[in-house]
């Protein structure tokens, strides 16, 4: 596939995705989650954010579509550096790998490799200037785009971050994706649809303490490092 | 008021008329393609003519570079402020054709609304994807984008478009951009993101110097302002024709100045000295005059404005029309008729005319050329000639002092003249075998460059300049377009068809590495119509897609927009009318242009790496060509260069017969005519051996040669064998070559290469001319005197 529409949902996507995996990164790899502090709100939550600088983790992802009589499962690895490169490689059923960095969209599968010039479209760039300030944790940034709304249960660790578009053309591919969290861990996000189709990513082994090595780097994010 | 007196007035009523009609109508440009033929043999010639001075050449493109350290949404915002500027700015405005510093407003809806209900028209290999293993291998694909983050667009398209072909459009809309400019907040950007780029287009021709001038100045101004509220720290770089257009201009203008006023210096000059007076140069000013404004007059009637060329040449001509007073004057002083100067101009009268006519003849030859401003130059000196000899008969004989007295200097001059006249038979003849031993060496030397950029000065900062702002934002080739021509735009568009596929298989087999092609976003209404055809036609489709949706796990009903689309029946294909309506507009504009009466689509490449084989490729395509716009205008050149010589050959067949219908003799018809021929074939050699190229415009300056040496030996044949009639025509041949030699030679350190083609050969011809036209009437006369004889 390799159009400039579709890398734009897929980078809008994407960010949704990113964002769950930075949340994660922010929380404890292990302990008793209910003995962590959970963010009071947003703000606290994109402070953590803004504290990661890259990290692993696995995903799990199911696709609920009218389009398809069976759900869709895939399954694989979320790589992320600061500033703004993330890797989505999928191991199972198809290997592929989806890679934004600041400037290029990057599509590996099958069919080969198609990479993307961000720049050419605004409309492109907007949703991908999107994913960078979730990464840097740019809460004011994304309130321009975005209605966010924070709720978490008393007495419970957990707590969810619904990201609404406020304006098309984001509203009229997304209707809301969802950040459930423990403390400063995200384990789901759910990004729905307007058609009512809905894909539910659940994040686990995230190590936010992952140092990429210059040829990780080069490898996964395609970044050289000088050395 | 006697006759003399009123023939005067009548003249210079004459002459004021049409002082103020040039003056009331002047207009100069600087179109090189004025130099082109306007009547190309091949095709190809007419689309790289038309290429070179058309809608391309209107385009301008401003890169604003700021200061370093700015962030890319701050160049953006340097981009938006420029153009507010530019519209503000009135010379801007009046002259603006289209201006864009970012992709249209409102071209994702134009996409949608266009090409979703036409999509099947837009299915390549429509055949081979809509058969059973094509219809897997599309779901295949679908499936595996669903299970990306990409399924939100698909599950919206994919319904009614499994073979998803908007998203190809889409790609297409992609790949017609130019690639090295980014879009930051809706601006367009050098892809470094340090300078903001626009685009503007002109509604007048960018070598319109009158039209461009304020138009430049205007970008400038609106440049200032923006830059000064920027602390002066912006730089603007241009790429368009408009600018070298105007530095020609400047340059040309320059000339013309240095061209006229050392011609008047040198020519008053000499007569002042010659003849110990102001008073002959005094009343040469109305034959000059004459000659320059009728000459002028003639093309402004002809052609609406004069070419700066042709006003240099007019201002080379002053040397030439000023002939006619000297050979008047030279009599007065000389060789005067007792009762008085009209009498004497009477008795050369025959002489003037018949040499007028000569040089009229020579370039009337020139008015059937495919050059426009070949007869342009043509028709200013027969026009001029003509005036300059009518002004001589009008005015000279009542302005011309009675009694002129000879200066030392002119008697020194006749007497040189005399004694090498009557000198020894080996000096005569030296220069004849002279010049036939360098013609017959130098001329075998000849090389001629036709090409068009020759004629041309380019100012190499400019230049540089604009190299730097296009490999900067549009790196593709400015002088290499494949171009697919049709009788109207569907007919180019299927041709376009054609070449797209060829240029695929190009960009595949290495010959070029980029191309920039309608085809994706816009075929040919009937290819568009077959496609659709193949797909809403197939009875069978919706139950072989339906089978295959089944097998590979979709829900089949979630397809039903594709049974009701085939059910439904096939629209009208998108048309160019439908896209340029829309704000798709400008995505199209560059890709169409019209050649004459044709209208061609143009496509546009870079990295040629195998040019020969690309050519083959495309040219293949009947009403397709991939276009060298300068290979191509430098083999029509080389054509009509050929093809001016042989007009120049008749031309010259009509001079001598013309001599010959006077003398009705071989020798004074030798005498007249064979110096100049010699003269023009030593000139032609000397510049060979000398090193220099010859174009086109040297055939002109020949003619000229050809023309005035006619002139010297009509005037010497006149003039009888000896006394004082032969001393007053050597004396005014002498000073009319070197009045004459003294204004092509200003016209041949001109900085401009078309002068410097014109007058180099000119001045130096002359001169030879001269020198020749004296020398070999002497030597046939002494060996007609020959007792072998």
């Amino acid at each position: 596939m390799r159009s400039w529409l579709i890398s734009l949902i897929c980078s809008l996507v994407l960010a949704c995705d990113t964002a769950a995996q930075q949340v994660d990164d922010v929380a404890p790899v292990a302990g008793d989650a209910a003995a962590v502090e959970r963010p009071r709100d947003a703000s606290a939550l994109f402070a953590k954010l803004a504290e990661v600088k890259s990290l692993e983790a696995r995903f799990v992802e199911e696709k609920h579509l009218a389009l398809l009589a069976v759900p869709l499962t895939s399954r694989g690895r979320l790589h992320y550096q600061a500033p703004g490169y993330l890797a989505r490689v999928v191991e199972e059923p198809e290997p592929a790998t989806l890679l934004i960095t600041p400037k290029t969209l990057r599509v590996t599968d099958r069919n080969g490799t198609e990479t993307i010039d961000l720049r050419t479209s605004n409309t492109l760039r907007l949703f991908v200037t999107s994913l960078v300030r979730v990464f840097s944790g740019d809460e004011k940034a994304l309130a321009e785009s975005y209605a966010m709304r924070f709720e978490a249960p008393p007495g419970d660790a957990t707590w969810t971050l619904t990201l609404t578009p406020r304006a098309a053309p984001l509203t009229e591919m997304i209707r809301a994706l969802e950040l459930s969290g423990t403390g400063v861990t995200v384990t789901t996000i759910v990004v729905r649809e307007p058609s009512g189709d809905r894909s539910v990513m659940t994040i686990r082994d995230v190590d936010p303490q992952r140092v990429y090595t210059a040829d990780e780097q080069r490898a996964l994010f395609g970044i050289t490092v000088s050395r | 008021m006697t006759t003399e007196s009123r023939r005067v007035a009548l003249g210079a009523i004459a002459l004021a008329a049409v002082a103020v009609f040039v003056a009331s109508r002047f207009e100069i440009t600087n179109d090189i393609t004025h130099f082109l033929p306007s009547d190309a043999d091949s095709s190809r010639a007419t689309w790289a003519r038309e290429l070179a001075s058309g809608e391309l050449s209107r385009t301008l493109l401003l890169v604003v570079d700021a200061p370093p350290g700015a962030e890319a949404r701050d160049v953006a915002a340097i981009g938006a402020e420029f153009e507010v500027a530019l519209r503000a700015e009135e010379r801007v405005a009046a002259e603006l054709a289209f201006l864009e510093g970012g992709p249209p407003v409102g071209v994702e809806a134009a996409l949608w609304e266009l090409y979703q209900p036409r999509r099947f028209g837009f299915l390549e290999d429509a055949g081979a994807r809509t058969s059973d293993a094509g219809i897997d291998a599309a779901l295949r694909d679908m499936r595996d984008t669903l299970a990306t983050p990409m399924s939100a667009l698909v599950s919206r398209v994919a319904p009614g478009d499994p073979w998803l072909v908007l998203p190809s459009v889409f790609e297409g809309l992609q790949s017609s951009g130019a690639e090295d400019i980014v879009i930051v907040d809706g601006r367009f950007l050098a892809a470094d993101e340090r300078a903001a780029v626009l685009f503007l287009g002109t509604r007048s021709a960018s070598f319109d110097a009158a039209a461009m001038r304020p138009f430049i100045a205007g970008v400038q101004a609106a440049f200032a302002r923006v830059d000064e509220r920027h602390g002066g720290e912006l730089a603007l770089s241009f790429a368009g024709a408009a600018r070298f257009a105007l530095h020609a201009e400047a340059g040309i203008r320059s000339d013309v100045r240095r061209v006229s006023w050392g011609s008047i210096i040198g020519v008053t000059l000499l007569l002042v000295a010659l003849f110990g007076s102001l008073r002959l140069v005094a009343i040469t000013i109305p034959v000059l005059a004459s000659g320059f404004l009728v000459g002028t007059a003639a093309c402004l009637l002809a052609f609406g404005r004069i070419h700066g060329i042709t006003l240099a040449f007019g201002a080379a001509l002053i040397g030439v029309s000023i002939d006619y007073t000297i050979h008047v004057s030279c009599h007065q002083l000389l060789a005067r008729d007792p009762r008085g100067a009209r009498q004497t101009l009477e008795q050369i009268w025959a002489g003037l005319s018949l040499g007028a006519a000569t040089t009229v003849v020579g370039f009337v030859a020139l008015l059937v050329s495919s050059f426009p401003g070949l007869r342009e130059m043509a028709l200013f000196a027969a026009a001029g000639v003509a005036a300059a000899l009518a002004a001589t008969r009008v005015f000279l004989p009542s302005l011309m002092a009675v009694e002129p007295r000879v200066t030392p200097l002119a008697q020194r001059v006749v007497g040189s003249v005399r004694r090498i006249a009557v000198g020894p038979r080996g000096v005569l003849a030296a220069p004849v075998v002279l010049a036939v031993v360098v013609s017959a060496v130098g001329l075998s030397q000849v090389v001629w460059n036709d090409d068009v950029a020759g004629l041309q000065r380019l100012d190499p900062e400019l230049l540089a300049e604009d190299a730097a702002v296009r490999s900067r934002v549009a790196p593709y080739e400015q002088g290499h377009l494949v171009v697919a021509v049709g009788a109207d735009i569907d007919q180019a568009l299927a041709t376009n068809d054609r070449v797209a596929l060829a240029l695929r298989d190009a960009q595949d087999a290495g010959e070029v590495v980029g191309v920039r092609s309608l085809a994706a976003l816009l075929p040919s209404p009937e290819l568009q119509r077959r496609r659709d055809a193949v797909v809403r036609e197939d009875e069978t489709l919706w139950a072989r897609v339906a089978a295959a949706l089944a097998r590979e796990g979709f829900v089949v009903d979630a397809f039903e927009p594709l049974r009701v689309e085939l059910e439904s029946p096939a629209p009208e294909p998108l048309l160019w009318s439908d896209v340029t309506a829309t704000p798709m507009a400008a995505l199209v504009r560059p890709f169409r242009v019209a050649l004459g009466d044709e209208v061609a689509v143009l496509s546009f490449v870079h990295g040629i790496s195998d040019e020969a084989a690309l050519a083959v490729r495309v040219d293949a395509i009947e009403g397709a060509a991939l276009v060298d716009i300068a290979g191509e205008l430098g083999r029509a050149y080389g054509v009509y260069r050929e093809r001016m010589t042989q007009l120049l050959l008749v031309g010259l067949l009509a001079v001598l017969a013309l001599v010959a219908l006077r003398y009705r003799a071989w020798r004074p018809t030798l005498v007249a005519t064979l110096p100049a021929l010699l003269a023009a074939s030593t000139t032609v050699a000397l510049l060979a051996l000398g090193g220099f190229e010859l174009n086109l415009l040297s055939l002109v300056a020949l003619l000229m040669v050809v023309s005035m040496g006619v002139d010297y030996g009509v005037f010497l044949s006149e003039a009888g064998e000896s006394g004082s009639a032969l001393d007053a025509t050597h004396l005014a041949v002498v000073v009319a070559s070197v009045s004459t030699t003294l204004g092509f030679g200003f016209l041949a350190l001109c900085d401009h290469p078309a002068l410097f083609a014109i007058g180099a050969p000119a001045a130096l011809g002359v001169l030879l001319s001269a020198v020749l036209a004296v020398t070999m009437r002497a030597l046939v006369l002494r060996l007609a005197k020959s007792p072998r004889s």
